[in-house]
C-alpha cells in the first residue's frame, strides 16, 4: 500500500516536473571561478543528483544520456535561453537558426522566414525580462512562430 | 538464440593463450595501458577491469574477459557500485557493456555466432545516437585570460541527420575530473596531485560548448577526423565500455587530452602518440601532433577544420568594426539603454550599435553571474527587435588557427656579457609563450612561462693576479635561474570596461636566492607600430642580491612598474620593462629590462635582451630559440 502511494506520488511529481520543463536550471553552470578557468575547464561540474551517464539513467527530458525527441526544443531553450533571446531580438544567429531547424525549417529561405517571424514576435515570445523557458516555448506556439515551416 | 558452452569458451581461452593475444596492440590500447619498464599498467583502477589484477596485467584481464563474456554473466554480477539502480541496465549481459572488447575478439578469434549476444537495448541506443563521424573539439585560450592558454579538448559525436543547422544537438564526449563543489586552493592542489577522479561523460554539444563559448570567452575549433563509419562505431562501443571507468585525474599529465588521445588510439592503434606526452600534456600540442600525423599520408587523420567564435570574440570584433560615431553611440546605449534619435545613423548602423551593446551586457552577465543586467538587456532587445531585419556587417577578420602557433616548449642557446664577464647559456622552457614572441594563435600581449631552467657557463678571467672579488659569486658552471612560473596578463582598459592587468613571477636564482615579483594595474592599447600596449602597475618584490660593494642584501621593495610591449612588425616583437623599487633599509633600485624577438621562421626565434642588476652591473645576451613539442 505504502509502495503504491509512493509510486503514485512519484509519478505525480514526475508528470508535474515534465510540465515544468526539463529542470536544467540548477545543472547549467552559470559562473566559473577564476581557479576553474586556470585549469581550463578540465572539470565535470557537479550535476547534483542527475546522472549524465552514457547509457543508463533517465530524467524527465533525457533517457540514457540522450535527449528525448519531443523534448529537444524545450531542452535546447533551457540551456541556451539567454543567447536565444538575444539572437531573436537581432533576428539572426547560429542558435536561432538551430531553433528554426528544430522546428522543421530546412532550407535557408525557411530559416530566414522563421528568424524574421521570431524577431517580429519578440514581445509576444519574451513579454518580460524574466520569462521562463516553458513560457518561452509556449509563446512561440501562441505567436505561430513554431509552425512557420509547417505546411509551408 | 544464444547459449554458451563451457567447452567453446575453454577453446577461445586456449586460442588466446596460443597466440599470446594479450600482446596485441589493440588489446593494450583498449585497456588504456601505459608501458612501463617491465610491465604495463592502466590508471583506470575502478569500474573497468574484470580481473582484480587487470589494471596491471593485460594477460589476466584478457583471459578473464573471455571467460566472462562467453558465459551467463550479467552486468549486475560485476557491478559493485550501489549508485547504479537502473535495473534494465544491470540485467543486460556483460557483452552489452564491453561492446568494443567483444567486437575485437570476434575479429581475432573464431567465435561461434551462438556466443554473440544481440544486445537489443544497446543497439537501439546506438541507433538513436546515430554517430557516423567524430570531431576533436579544442576550446582555445580565452583571449583575455592568459592562464587559460592550455585549452581543453573533447570529442563530438556527429549524427549526419543534424548536418543542416542542427549540429548543436549532436553530443559531446568529455573526459574530465569530477570535482563536486569544492573550490579554492585545495581545488588546485588536489587537481595537481590526482585526488580527483576522471571519468567520461556525455552531454549535448550545445550544453558542453556553452560553458566555453559564453562563460569563458573561448573560441572553439572543430577538427573533423578522418575515421571510417566502422571506426566511429568502434569508438562509441569503446566509450560505452569506459562509461563507469574511473582514474585519478592529473591536471597536467593524465588529463582530458591524454585520455582522449588514448581513446583515439584504441580505435586506430597506429596513431600511437599519447605516450610521447606522458609528463605534461598540453591540449593544443595534441592537436598539433595530430596535424603532424596528418601530413603523413597513411595517417591522414584530420579531414577538415571548423571555427566557432566565442561571445567575447564576437563582441570585441563587432565593437572594433564600428565607426567613431557608432562607438560613441554604444557608450550612450550602454548607459541609456537606447540610441537617442539625435544620433545621425542609418537603421543598419543603429542595429549594429544596439547589437554591440547587447553583446556587451551579455558578456558582462556571463562573467558576473547569469542573472545580472536582465532589465538592461531586455530594454536593448526591445529596441533592436523594433528595427526588424537589418543586414549587419559581417566580420571578416582572418582566423588564427591555434595549431599554427609556435610550439610550447623551447630551448634557448645563447651567449652574453655581464659587466666584463663572458658567458654562454642554455635554457629550457617547459611551457608556453614569451611576451615578445609572435602571438599568432595565442593570447596577444601575454607571457606564460611555466617551469624553465637556465644554466650558464662563465668564462672566468685568468689574467689578474689578485682575486677578483667582484666575480666571486660566479662559479664556472652554474644554474643561473629556475623559474617556477612567470605570468603576465595585460587586459586593456576600453571605453566600456576597466579590466585589471597583472603579473606574477616566482623564481630561484643561483645560490638559492629567491626572486618573487607581483604587480597589478591597468594597461592601454597604444596606436603605434603594428599594435602596442602599455601597462602601469604597482609592483612588490622580494629577492636577495649582492650590492655594488659585494654585500649580500635582502631586497623587499615596492614601486611603480611600466611595461611597454609592441609588435613592431610581423616578425619583430619588443618589450621594455621599467621598475623603480623603494627598498626597505637599502638604496633604491631602478631596474630596466629590454628585449627584442625576431622570428626567423615558425618555431625559430632570435632574442636579444639587456637588463641591469642591483650591483650596478648590466647584462646583455643574445639567444637562439628553438620551439618544439616536448
Amino acid at each position: 500500500m505504502v509502495k503504491v502511494l509512493v509510486a503514485i506520488l512519484f509519478t505525480g511529481s514526475f508528470a508535474m516536473a515534465k510540465d515544468a520543463g526539463c529542470g536544467l536550471g540548477s545543472m547549467i553552470i552559470t559562473q566559473n571561478t577564476k581557479l576553474m578557468q586556470l585549469f581550463a575547464g578540465t572539470t565535470n561540474a557537479s550535476f547534483g543528483s542527475q546522472t549524465f551517464g552514457i547509457t543508463f539513467g533517465t530524467s524527465g527530458c533525457t533517457s540514457k544520456g540522450i535527449v528525448k525527441n519531443d523534448k529537444q526544443i524545450q531542452y535546447f531553450v533551457e540551456v541556451n535561453q539567454d543567447e536565444l533571446t538575444r539572437e531573436m531580438a537581432q533576428g539572426h544567429g547560429e542558435k536561432l537558426s538551430t531553433l528554426a531547424a528544430l522546428n522543421g525549417c530546412a532550407s535557408d529561405t525557411q530559416i530566414l522566414a522563421f528568424n524574421a517571424k521570431a524577431q517580429s514576435s519578440f514581445k509576444t515570445i519574451v513579454p518580460a525580462a524574466q520569462t521562463s523557458a516553458v513560457d518561452f516555448v509556449n509563446n512561440m506556439k501562441t505567436a505561430s512562430v513554431a509552425d512557420v515551416c509547417h505546411g509551408a | 538464440m544464444w547459449g554458451f558452452s563451457h567447452l567453446r569458451t575453454q577453446n577461445y581461452i586456449s586460442q588466446a593463450q596460443k597466440f599470446k593475444l594479450w600482446n596485441a596492440p589493440q588489446w593494450i590500447k583498449l585497456g588504456h595501458y601505459e608501458k612501463g619498464w617491465f610491465s604495463y599498467s592502466s590508471p583506470f583502477t575502478k569500474g573497468f577491469f574484470l580481473s582484480p589484477a587487470g589494471h596491471k596485467s593485460p594477460e589476466l584481464e584478457l583471459l578473464k574477459t573471455i571467460e566472462l563474456l562467453f558465459s551467463n554473466t550479467t552486468i549486475q554480477t560485476i557491478e559493485t557500485s550501489s549508485e547504479i539502480t537502473d535495473t534494465s541496465y544491470l540485467k543486460q549481459h556483460i557483452q552489452c557493456r564491453y561492446l568494443a572488447r567483444t567486437k575485437w575478439l570476434t575479429t581475432v578469434l573464431n567465435i561461434d555466432p551462438q556466443d554473440i549476444v544481440p544486445c537489443h537495448e544497446m543497439q537501439a541506443w546506438k541507433k538513436q545516437l546515430n554517430g557516423k563521424s567524430v570531431a576533436l573539439i579544442f576550446a582555445a585560450a580565452d583571449m583575455g585570460n592568459a592562464s587559460s592558454s592550455f585549452g581543453h579538448t573533447f570529442l563530438k559525436i556527429i549524427n549526419p541527420e543534424n548536418a543542416a543547422n542542427k549540429d548543436l544537438i549532436d553530443y559531446g564526449m568529455n573526459y574530465a575530473a569530477t570535482t563536486g563543489d569544492s573550490e579554492g586552493v585545495l581545488y588546485a592542489l588536489k587537481g595537481l596531485l590526482g585526488f580527483y577522479n576522471g571519468q567520461f561523460a556525455m552531454l549535448p554539444y550545445h550544453q558542453k560548448i556553452r560553458e566555453y563559448i559564453n562563460l569563458e570567452g573561448r573560441d572553439i575549433w572543430e577538427y573533423h577526423l578522418n575515421l571510417t563509419p566502422e571506426e566511429v562505431d568502434f569508438l562509441i562501443d569503446h566509450l560505452v565500455e569506459m562509461e563507469l571507468a574511473r582514474a585519478p585525474y592529473y591536471f597536467f599529465s593524465d588529463n582530458c587530452s591524454y585520455q582522449i588521445l588514448k581513446t583515439l588510439e584504441a580505435v586506430r592503434p597506429e596513431i600511437n602518440i599519447a605516450d610521447r606526452f606522458k609528463h605534461f600534456v598540453i591540449p593544443i600540442d595534441t592537436v598539433k601532433k595530430l596535424h603532424e600525423l596528418s601530413s603523413n599520408y597513411d595517417l591522414k587523420i584530420i579531414a577538415s577544420v571548423k571555427y566557432k567564435k566565442s561571445l567575447k570574440t564576437d563582441y570585441l570584433q563587432s565593437y572594433s568594426q564600428l565607426n567613431m560615431l557608432q562607438k560613441k553611440a554604444v557608450s550612450t546605449a550602454v548607459e541609456k539603454l537606447s540610441v537617442p534619435e539625435d544620433y545621425e545613423l542609418t537603421p543598419q548602423e543603429r542595429a549594429e550599435v544596439l547589437e554591440t551593446a547587447m553583446k556587451y551586457y551579455s558578456v558582462r552577465a556571463f562573467r558576473d553571474s547569469a542573472n545580472t543586467f536582465e532589465n538592461e538587456k531586455y530594454q536593448l532587445y526591445l529596441g533592436r527587435s523594433n528595427l526588424g531585419q537589418q543586414v549587419v556587417t559581417k566580420q571578416t577578420r582572418k582566423e588564427e588557427p591555434p595549431e599554427e602557433s609556435h610550439d610550447s616548449s623551447a630551448l634557448y642557446w645563447g651567449f652574453g656579457l655581464r659587466d666584463q664577464l663572458n658567458f654562454s647559456s642554455l635554457k629550457f622552457r617547459n611551457a608556453f609563450h614569451d611576451i615578445e614572441q609572435k602571438d599568432f594563435g595565442t593570447v596577444a600581449f601575454s607571457h606564460n612561462e611555466m617551469g624553465s631552467l637556465e644554466i650558464r657557463y662563465n668564462q672566468l678571467k685568468q689574467s689578474t693576479n689578485s682575486v677578483d672579488t667582484s666575480q666571486s659569486e660566479f662559479k664556472n658552471l652554474q644554474i643561473h635561474r629556475f623559474t617556477l612560473l612567470n605570468l603576465v596578463n595585460l587586459n586593456p582598459v576600453t571605453p566600456l570596461d576597466t579590466y585589471t592587468s597583472w603579473r606574477v613571477s616566482a623564481a630561484v636564482m643561483s645560490g638559492w636566492k629567491p626572486d618573487l615579483d607581483l604587480a597589478a594595474g591597468y594597461s592601454f592599447d597604444v596606436d603605434i607600430f603594428q599594435r602596442s600596449r602599455i601597462a602601469y602597475m604597482l609592483a612588490v618584490k622580494s629577492s636577495s642580491a649582492f650590492d655594488q660593494f659585494e654585500n649580500y642584501k635582502y631586497l623587499n621593495g615596492l614601486g611603480p612598474n611600466v611595461l611597454f610591449v609592441s609588435r613592431l612588425s610581423e616578425n619583430w616583437g619588443f618589450s621594455l620593462d621599467l621598475y623603480y623599487y623603494l627598498i626597505d633599509k637599502n638604496a633604491d633600485f631602478f631596474r630596466y629590462k629590454a628585449k627584442f624577438n625576431y622570428t626567423l621562421r615558425k618555431n625559430f626565434d632570435v632574442q636579444i635582451h639587456s637588463e641591469n642588476g642591483y650591483d650596478g652591473r648590466s647584462e646583455t645576451q643574445a639567444q637562439l630559440v628553438w620551439n618544439f613539442i616536448l
